[in-house]
C-alpha cells in the first residue's frame, strides 16, 4: 500500500469496504492491508473510530474476517422500520415486523449466554416454524393470563393502546376464520420475508433442512446481534421493564 | 480413563474462563433429597463427607462425562437405520477429530469435504467387511449423522451438557452441569465453513499426559531424535505425528489466549497469567525450534548416507523429515505471533475502550426483551423499534442522486450492439430417414410421388383413398402416414417433406389407421 495518501483517505476505504458485507479481506489485497493496518496501527485506528462515529456508524468489530459496522441512532446509515417493507406504512406491519426480527435474533441466540459465545462458532440454522413457534409460544402463553381480563375497548384500539401480542394473535384469527392454511401462511410469511430481507442485507444465507428451507446466519449477523443485545436491546429491555403496566396511559 | 489424561482435562478447565468449558452450578438440591445417605448436614458431617470426597474425584468425573457423546455414538450404532448399522460410530467419530485436528491451523482447515474424502476409503473397508455394496450417498448419510452427532445437531448445536453429582465444601450433594463442546462448524476468512475441534475435544483425542504441553512436547521429539539415532524409523515417523500432535495444541493454546484477548481484553489476566504464560512460550518455543532444527538436520544427514536399497526406511525417514518440517513451519508462525502478543493486548485494550461494551448480565432475548415487547401496547412498542431495529440489518447505504452522472447516462451513445453469431441448429439429418429407411426404396418413392402428385392440399384420408384405389401395397400407405405424421408434429416441421395441419373435427376414415384428420402439402424438401 502506498502511503502517499492521507490516512484519513485510508480510514475512508476502509469503511467503504466495511459497507460491502459481502466484501473478504482474504480475498481483497487493498480490505486485508486496511484491516492489518487497523490492528496494528493505533493513529489509523482513531482516524477510522473518528470517521466513523462522525458518519454515525459503530465499529463492532474487526478481524480477519473484515470489519462489522452498525449504524448509530438517527443515522443516516440506519435502516428505518418502515423501510423494511416498503409501501406498508401501517403500524400494525412494522410492529410485526419488529416482532419478527426480535424473535429471529432469540431464535439464534435462544439463551442469554449464548450471546457470550465465540462468534466464529456457527450456530445452527433456523427455520420459519422454529421462528413462528418463539412467538406463538409466548403470545399464547400472554394470551391465557390475560383471560378474564376485561377485552380492551374500542377506544384503547383506535388510539394504540393494545397489546402487541394481541395484533400478533388477532392477524392470525382474522384470516383464519377465511382459510386456516392460508393463515398459516400468513404469519409464517412476515418471518419469512423478515429473513429474505436480511439475506439481502448479508445477515443470512438460505441453506436446505432436509426438505425445508432454511436460514444460515452470517458471521456478520451474529457479531451485530451479540455486540448489540448487550447495549441496544438490553437498554430495550430495561425500559420494557421500567415502563407502566401496559394499558395504563401512554396515549401518545 | 487414566488419571494422567484425567489432570491433563483439569488443566484445560482451569485455564478455561470461557464459555463452554467450566461448568455451572445450575441447581442447589436440598440436602434431605440429595444426600444418597441421608446423612444430616452439620459439623461433623461435613468432616466425614469433605474428607471422603477428594478434589481430584470431580476432576476425573468431569473429563469422563466429556466421552458420554461418543459413547452414546457408540450405542447408536444399534439403533441406526438398519442400512448403517456396520459402520462403527465411536471409530468413525474419532477419525472425524483425527482428521480435524491435524489440519487445526492450517491454510486448508478440515471442512465438510475435506472429512468426506479421509472417509470414502474408511466407510468403503467396512461396506466389504459386511459385504454390503460400497454406496456415496449411504457414505454421506452416515457422515451426516457422526457430524450431526459430534456438533449435537440434534439440540440445535448447543453445547452438550451433562449432569452429576458432587459433594461441596459444607458436605452437601449438589446438581451441577457441565456443558462443552467437541466439534462446531467456524466461520473461516475465506467464507467457506470449517469444521473445527474444541479444546475439550483436543485433549480428549490426544489423551495427554500428565505433564504441561511444554514438557510432553520435548518428551516427543527426544523420542524421534533417539529413534533417528538408532535406526528405528517408523517408529521416529509414529513419535515425529506426536510430536506434531504436541506443536498443534500448544499453538492452540496460545492462540486461544491471543483469541480472547482481542474479542474482550477483560477475559484474560494480563496482570499475571498471560504475561508468564506467554514469556514461557516464547522461552520453549526458541528451545524446541533449536530441537527441531537438529532432528531436520540428522534426518537429511540419514537420508544422505543411507543406501537406495533400504527405500521402506528412506520414506520413514523422509517422512520424519517431512513432519517435522510442519513443526518448525508452525513454531515459526507461532513465534511471530508471540512476538506481537503483547501488541494485540495493548491494542486490543485501547479498541475495545471505546466499543459499545456489553452490558452484564446479557439478556434472554425471548423473555428479557421479546416478551416485555408483546405486552406493550402497540404504538410504544412501535417507537422502540424505530430505535432497536436498525442494529439488525445493518448499515443500509443511502443512495445520492449525482446530476452529472444522470446527464452522462442519459447522453451517452448507443452503445454499438455486438455482432450476434447466427446460431447454426444443426439438423439431424437422420433423425427422419431413419423410421423411413425401413422401408424400401421403390416403396418411399411410390409414397412420395403420391404425395407430390396431389394437387395442392390434400387431406390424408383422401390420399389414402388414392393410394388403394390405385393398388398400392400398405407399407406405401404407412410411409404416407409416417411422412403426414413427421410435417405434423412440432419438432419435425422444419425438416419434414410434409407440412400437415389438423382439421378439427374431422375423422380420418381408413380401415388402416385412425385419429383425426390431417390436411397434407407437400413442401420442398425431399427426404
Amino acid at each position: 500500500m502506498t502511503s502517499q495518501r492521507d490516512p484519513v483517505w485510508y480510514a475512508g476505504r476502509l469503511v467503504q469496504w466495511g459497507l460491502r458485507p459481502l466484501a473478504r479481506p482474504a480475498q481483497e489485497a487493498e480490505y486485508r492491508e486496511l484491516v492489518e493496518r487497523y490492528f496494528n496501527d493505533s493513529l489509523f485506528r482513531t482516524t477510522v473510530r473518528e470517521l466513523t462515529d462522525g458518519l454515525g456508524l459503530h465499529v463492532l468489530d474487526a478481524s480477519e474476517h473484515g470489519v462489522v459496522l452498525a449504524p448509530q441512532d438517527e443515522s443516516i446509515f440506519a435502516l428505518k422500520p418502515a423501510d423494511f417493507r416498503p409501501g406498508s406504512s401501517k403500524v400494525d406491519d412494522r410492529l410485526l415486523d419488529g416482532l419478527a426480527q426480535i424473535a429471529i435474533a432469540a431464535t439464534v441466540f435462544p439463551r442469554a449466554r449464548d450471546l457470550d459465545e465465540d462468534p466464529d462458532i456457527v450456530r445452527a440454522p433456523v427455520t420459519v416454524d422454529e421462528v413462528e413457534a418463539v412467538l406463538r409460544v409466548l403470545c399464547e402463553r400472554l394470551s391465557v393470563e390475560a383471560r378474564g381480563a376485561p377485552d380492551p375497548n374500542a377506544s384503547d384500539e383506535n388510539r394504540g393502546l393494545v397489546e402487541a401480542w394481541r395484533v400478533y394473535l388477532q392477524r392470525l384469527d382474522t384470516i383464519e376464520t377465511r382459510d386456516s392454511r392460508k393463515a398459516m401462511r400468513a404469519t409464517r410469511r412476515i418471518i419469512e420475508y423478515s429473513l429474505d430481507r436480511l439475506r439481502d442485507f448479508g445477515c443470512f444465507t438460505q441453506v436446505r433442512q432436509g426438505s425445508e428451507p432454511a436460514w444460515q446466519p452470517t458471521r456478520r449477523y451474529q457479531v451485530m446481534v451479540q455486540q448489540l443485545a448487550g447495549t441496544v436491546l438490553f437498554q430495550i429491555a430495561r425500559e420494557t421493564l421500567d415502563a407502566p403496566s401496559p394499558l395504563a396511559g401512554d396515549a401518545t | 480413563m487414566t488419571e494422567a489424561s484425567a489432570a491433563s482435562m483439569n488443566d484445560s478447565g482451569e485455564a478455561g474462563e470461557r464459555p463452554g468449558v467450566d461448568f455451572a452450578v445450575l441447581d442447589s438440591v436440598a440436602p434431605g433429597d440429595a444426600s444418597p445417605t441421608g446423612r444430616a448436614s452439620g459439623p461433623a458431617g461435613v468432616d466425614s463427607v469433605g474428607d471422603g470426597w477428594p478434589i481430584d474425584l470431580t476432576r476425573r468425573l468431569r473429563v469422563l462425562l466429556h466421552t458420554l457423546p461418543l459413547d452414546g455414538m457408540r450405542r447408536g450404532d444399534a439403533i441406526r437405520d438398519a442400512e448403517l448399522r456396520h459402520y462403527d460410530g465411536l471409530v468413525l467419530a474419532l477419525r472425524v477429530l483425527d482428521v480435524v485436528i491435524d489440519r487445526l491451523g492450517l491454510e486448508a482447515e478440515a471442512d465438510r469435504e475435506v472429512v468426506t474424502r479421509a472417509f470414502r476409503p474408511v466407510l468403503s473397508a467396512m461396506d466389504d467387511a459386511a459385504s454390503v455394496p460400497v454406496s456415496p450417498k449411504r457414505h454421506e448419510w452416515m457422515l451426516d449423522k457422526l457430524l450431526g452427532g459430534l456438533r449435537n445437531d440434534g439440540d440445535a448445536r448447543r453445547p452438550f451438557r451433562e449432569e452429576y453429582t458432587a459433594i461441596d465444601d459444607d458436605g452437601q450433594a449438589q446438581r451441577h452441569a457441565l456443558e462443552f463442546r467437541l466439534l462446531f462448524d467456524a466461520f473461516h476468512p475465506s467464507g467457506r465453513t470449517v469444521l473445527r475441534p474444541s479444546a475439550e475435544a483436543c485433549n480428549l483425542y490426544l489423551g495427554l499426559l500428565d505433564l504441561d504441553v511444554e514438557d510432553a512436547q520435548a518428551a516427543a521429539e527426544a523420542v524421534v531424535e533417539s529413534q533417528l539415532a538408532r535406526g528405528r524409523f517408523d517408529e521416529a515417523v509414529h513419535s515425529a505425528r506426536q510430536a506434531r500432535i504436541q506443536s498443534v495444541r500448544f499453538r492452540d493454546k496460545v492462540l486461544q489466549i491471543l483469541r480472547d484477548t482481542r474479542r474482550d481484553v477483560d477475559r484474560v489476566d494480563w496482570k499475571v497469567e498471560a504475561p508468564r504464560t506467554l514469556n514461557e512460550s516464547l522461552a520453549h518455543l526458541e528451545r524446541r525450534v533449536a530441537v527441531e532444527r537438529g532432528i531436520l538436520g540428522a534426518a537429511d544427514e540419514r537420508l544422505e548416507i543411507m543406501p537406495d536399497e533400504e527405500a521402506g526406511s528412506r520414506r520413514a525417514v523422509a517422512q520424519v523429515a517431512d513432519l517435522t518440517r510442519d513443526c518448525l513451519l508452525r513454531h515459526a508462525e507461532l513465534h511471530e505471533q508471540l512476538i506481537g502478543a503483547r501488541n494485540v493486548f495493548l491494542d486490543s485494550q485501547a479498541r475495545q475502550a471505546f466499543a459499545p461494551k456489553p452490558s452484564r448480565p446479557l439478556p434472554d432475548l425471548a423473555d428479557d426483551v421479546l416478551e416485555p415487547l408483546l405486552r406493550m401496547p402497540i404504538t410504544r412498542a412501535d417507537r422502540l423499534f424505530k430505535r432497536g431495529f436498525p442494529p439488525f440489518a445493518g448499515p443500509r447505504v443511502p443512495v445520492l442522486a449525482s446530476l452529472e452522472g444522470l446527464v452522462s447516462w442519459m447522453l451517452q451513445p448507443r452503445r454499438p450492439q455486438p455482432r450476434q453469431e447466427i446460431p447454426v441448429e444443426p439438423i439431424d439429418a437422420t433423425d427422419l430417414d431413419a423410421e423411413l429407411r425401413r422401408y424400401p426404396l421403390e416403396v418411399r418413392v411410390a409414397a412420395e410421388a403420391l404425395i407430390n402428385g396431389a394437387d395442392g392440399e390434400v387431406r390424408l384420408s383422401r390420399l389414402l383413398e388414392t393410394a388403394r384405389a390405385s393398388q398400392a401395397p400398405s407399407a406405401v400407405l404407412e410411409v404416407i402416414a409416417l411422412l403426414a405424421l413427421q410435417g405434423f408434429a412440432t419438432e419435425d416441421r422444419d425438416t419434414a417433406g410434409v407440412a400437415a395441419e389438423l382439421l378439427v373435427g374431422e375423422r380420418l376414415e381408413d380401415p388402416l389407421l385412425y385419429g383425426d384428420d390431417l390436411l397434407l402439402s407437400a413442401v420442398g424438401r425431399h427426404g
